[in-house]
């Protein structure tokens, strides 16, 4: 009998004009957002491709080994397509031996990706409503209110229509009545929402750089998965205003209401709350201090003092000299050597500062989850993020693991600080050692061609890179999806558990639901 | 088949609807429960579908509790309204499938339910017509169709012929006899007088919950029934 039940909510559902018309709006908007946000992966995944290469190439390129450094291209996610996620959040991360990565930016400024860092915030509330549009948006909003207005009048409805009386004066019974109409909306919401995802799957199917990888597949139908459940909730929702109200005009109301709450209020209002309690320290000063520390410890460390030079550069701590005078190379040695130690405290001393940073950070952003969670559609949305792998959490995952390589990559250069290779590649390139001899010669062809003419004798390009075969790469796992949906068991937990609780109670509230 | 013992039920503004109302519809009998509006009428036909509860006392159909078994009871009663209401989207064939595959009834062809809504009287072009371009009449008839497939041997019938045309009316009381001769127990709530006197086996009036009369057909005679109800109205 509860089969009748779904088979007529279906129907009663399918031809009505607001199906109709929530069908075209969903059709449309994911079908515009879609490929809006398709085209956008397409085009950063294009220049993730790019910087992978530019990248490889750097690293066949390096002159001396102080300014060894490598980088981590994160690449885009195909699923960003259903949600956008965190803004701002780098998509390579550099390393070398003198600073850490931390989810905050070195810098010491208050950008905390996801956190609502300072330069992340409107300024006027207002404008947090107009949140980027991604597909998580359309069915979290879009299909969430047409989810709203396929049951508003469930109960009453028929209770006004007067078809409630006569469908309980047969042996069915009234639980049957309220699980019939709650699968019978989710199987009509399900329309336009597989309608939705076929789009997508289509519009990827239009663009050659995109290959379906099972990974991209499995996300998507758990998506496809959680958003039923989501608007599952919804629906349970607004069957439970229906059996708790007599007209179908304040059912609306009520839902409308709840939908205002679920949907802007309760996301919009928390995060904008939650920002005046964001943690605004500066950690500029203990950053300056570390900084001034190190400057002082430096210069206690003896410098060669008849040191000549030519081209000499400095990269972030390290650097690069292309003529030296042989009596400063094992003094210029022992100095680097002495630094690269201070250099390398500097760095953890700094990261331990940002570090401390990033846990309050943390700390306020858990509180402020939590009061989110309140929230089916922030739930939602977490769900979304995370499987779509666009999440803060993945991130910070991504930095751990950036961290340990960095280890090894430090284990790798720590050696190699104690050759002159560190700095310079005179001793392969003696016509560059600053000798008297060779001066004497640069004087003549001085003399002879210009100055111009030693330039040639004094540039990088004739020196060829080091051998770094041996270097560690920075072959980073990203986090899988299994990995990203064990971060957000919590808010599945709270989801379904919220659904449960809305169907309880709403079969509790139909046995005494008066049909007259 | 239809029984009523001691049925009371007090509304939560204390208003008493029924005072211990005790009646009993043998099968091939046809009851008809007169009274002002707001006398109770619609109370005990309520009480029979479990769409309220009883405050005391106890309502059977074929012996079974309404209360305690309202869904074993309720496949013994059909119910007939004073409008019968239905999705308008639908067809009346449509319509009546839903109905009394809820009712129980599976494997009914569309043949059934043609030869149904012939013996109702709908017009055939009425079979698949959509049910919101009926008249109140066929919407009546459609409605003691929906009765008919359920095959139950209780019907109850809310004033089912209020608001309908004389010929509706006759045609509608002709299928009730038609149901009562097939042995179906019928309780039916009017303010027809006349039809009541006409087609009842027992009469029942019913003022501010309380039944303050019953006659048989036999008890009722020659007497003349309008005149009976007005004294028992203008009565305390």
């Amino acid at each position: 009998m509860i089969k009748d039940i779904i088979r007529k909510e279906l129907l009663v559902n399918i031809f009505s004009y607001r199906f109709l018309i929530g069908l075209v709006v969903v059709i449309v908007m994911m079908g515009i957002v879609g490929y809006v946000l398709v085209e956008d992966y397409v085009f950063r995944n294009q220049t993730h491709i790019s910087n992978v290469q530019q990248h490889t190439d750097q690293l066949k390129n390096f002159k001396v080994y102080s300014t060894v450094k490598t980088v981590v291209d994160i690449p885009p996610s195909p699923l960003s397509v259903f949600c956008r996620g965190a803004k701002d959040v780098p998509t390579s991360i550099e390393i070398t031996s003198y600073q850490i990565p931390s989810v905050v930016d070195n810098q010491g400024t208050t950008d905390f990706i996801g956190g609502g860092g300072e330069s992340n915030r409107p300024y006027n509330p207002l404008l947090r409503i107009f949140t980027p549009i991604d597909l998580a948006f359309v069915i979290g909003i879009i299909l969430s209110l047409f989810a709203i207005l396929l049951v508003f009048d469930s109960f009453s409805g028929e209770r006004e229509q007067g078809t409630l009386r006569l469908m309980l004066s047969t042996s069915i019974g009234r639980i049957q009545v309220l699980l019939g109409k709650f699968i019978g909306a989710l199987i009509t919401i399900a329309i336009p929402l597989t309608i939705g995802f076929l789009e997508i799957l289509l519009i990827w199917n239009f663009f050659p750089d995109i290959s379906l990888s099972s990974d991209i597949l499995i996300g998507t139908i758990l998506i496809y998965f959680f958003s039923l459940v989501f608007l599952a909730g919804f629906l349970a929702l607004g069957l439970l205003i229906s059996l708790f109200t007599r007209e179908s005009s304040t059912g609306l109301m009520y839902l409308l209401l709840a939908w205002v709450l679920v949907a802007i209020v309760i996301p919009e209002g928390i995060g904008y709350l939650a920002e005046y309690n964001f943690p605004k320290e500066s950690t500029k000063d203990l950053l300056s201090t570390i900084d001034k520390q190190y400057s002082e410890a430096v210069k206690k460390v003896p410098q060669p003092h008849n040191m000549m030079i030519w081209g000499s550069m400095d990269y972030e701590g390290g650097e690069e000299i292309l003529g030296i005078n042989p009596e400063a190379i094992e003094p210029r040695v022992e100095y680097h050597k002495a630094t690269y130690s201070l250099k390398l405290q500097r760095a953890e001393d700094r990261n331990r500062v940002m570090e401390n940073y990033a846990d309050r950070l943390d700390d306020w952003k858990n509180t402020r989850d939590a009061l989110l969670r309140t929230s089916l559609y922030v739930m939602y949305k977490n769900i979304v993020t995370a499987i779509s792998g666009t999440d803060i959490e993945t991130y910070e995952t991504t930095i751990q693991r950036v961290k340990r390589y960095r280890e090894s990559l430090v284990e790798y250069l720590r050696p190699k600080v104690a050759s002159a290779q560190w700095f310079t590649r005179v001793l392969e390139h003696p016509e560059m050692l600053m000798t008297k001899e060779n001066e004497k010669k640069w004087d003549e062809l001085k003399a002879k061609e210009g100055a111009e003419a030693l330039y040639k004798i004094f540039t990088w390009d004739r020196i060829p890179p080091l051998n770094v075969s041996d270097m560690p790469l920075p072959d980073i796992e990203f986090p899988g999806i299994t990995e990203r949906l064990s971060s957000i068991m919590i808010d599945i937990a709270i989801l379904f558990s919220t659904i449960i609780a809305f169907l309880l109670l709403a079969c509790w509230r139909a046995a005494y639901y008066k049909v007259n | 088949m239809i029984q009523a013992v001691d049925l009371t039920k007090r509304y939560e503004d204390d208003l008493l609807a029924l005072d211990h109302l005790n009646l009993n519809i043998p099968p091939g009998q046809i009851y008809a429960l007169l009274g002002a509006n707001g006398a109770g009428k619609t109370t005990t036909i309520n009480l029979f579908f479990n769409f309220i509860e009883p405050t005391s006392g106890t309502a059977f159909i074929n012996k079974i509790d309404c209360t305690k078994n309202p869904l074993d009871a309720k496949k013994y009663a059909a119910y007939v309204s004073e409008n019968v209401m239905l999705y308008g989207n639908f067809t009346a064939r449509q319509n009546l499938d839903f109905f009394t595959k809820l009712a129980g009834r599976k494997n009914l062809k569309k043949e059934d339910y043609h030869m149904v809504m012939r013996e109702v009287g709908l017009p055939e072009r009425a079979f698949e017509q959509r049910v919101k371009t009926f008249s109140k009449g066929m919407r009546q008839k459609l409605g003691i169709a929906i009765a008919i497939l359920k095959q139950a041997p209780a019907l109850l019938l809310d004033e089912p012929t209020s608001g309908l045309d004389p010929k509706a009316a006759a045609d509608f009381i002709e299928l009730l006899l038609k149901l009562k001769n097939e042995g179906k127990a019928i309780l039916m709530s009017t303010h027809d007088i006349f039809r009541a006197k006409e087609i009842a086996d027992r009469v029942g009036i019913m003022k501010e919950g309380v039944l303050i009369m019953e006659k048989t057909k036999e008890d009722l005679g020659y007497e003349d029934l309008e005149k009976l109800y007005l004294k028992y109205m203008e009565v305390s």
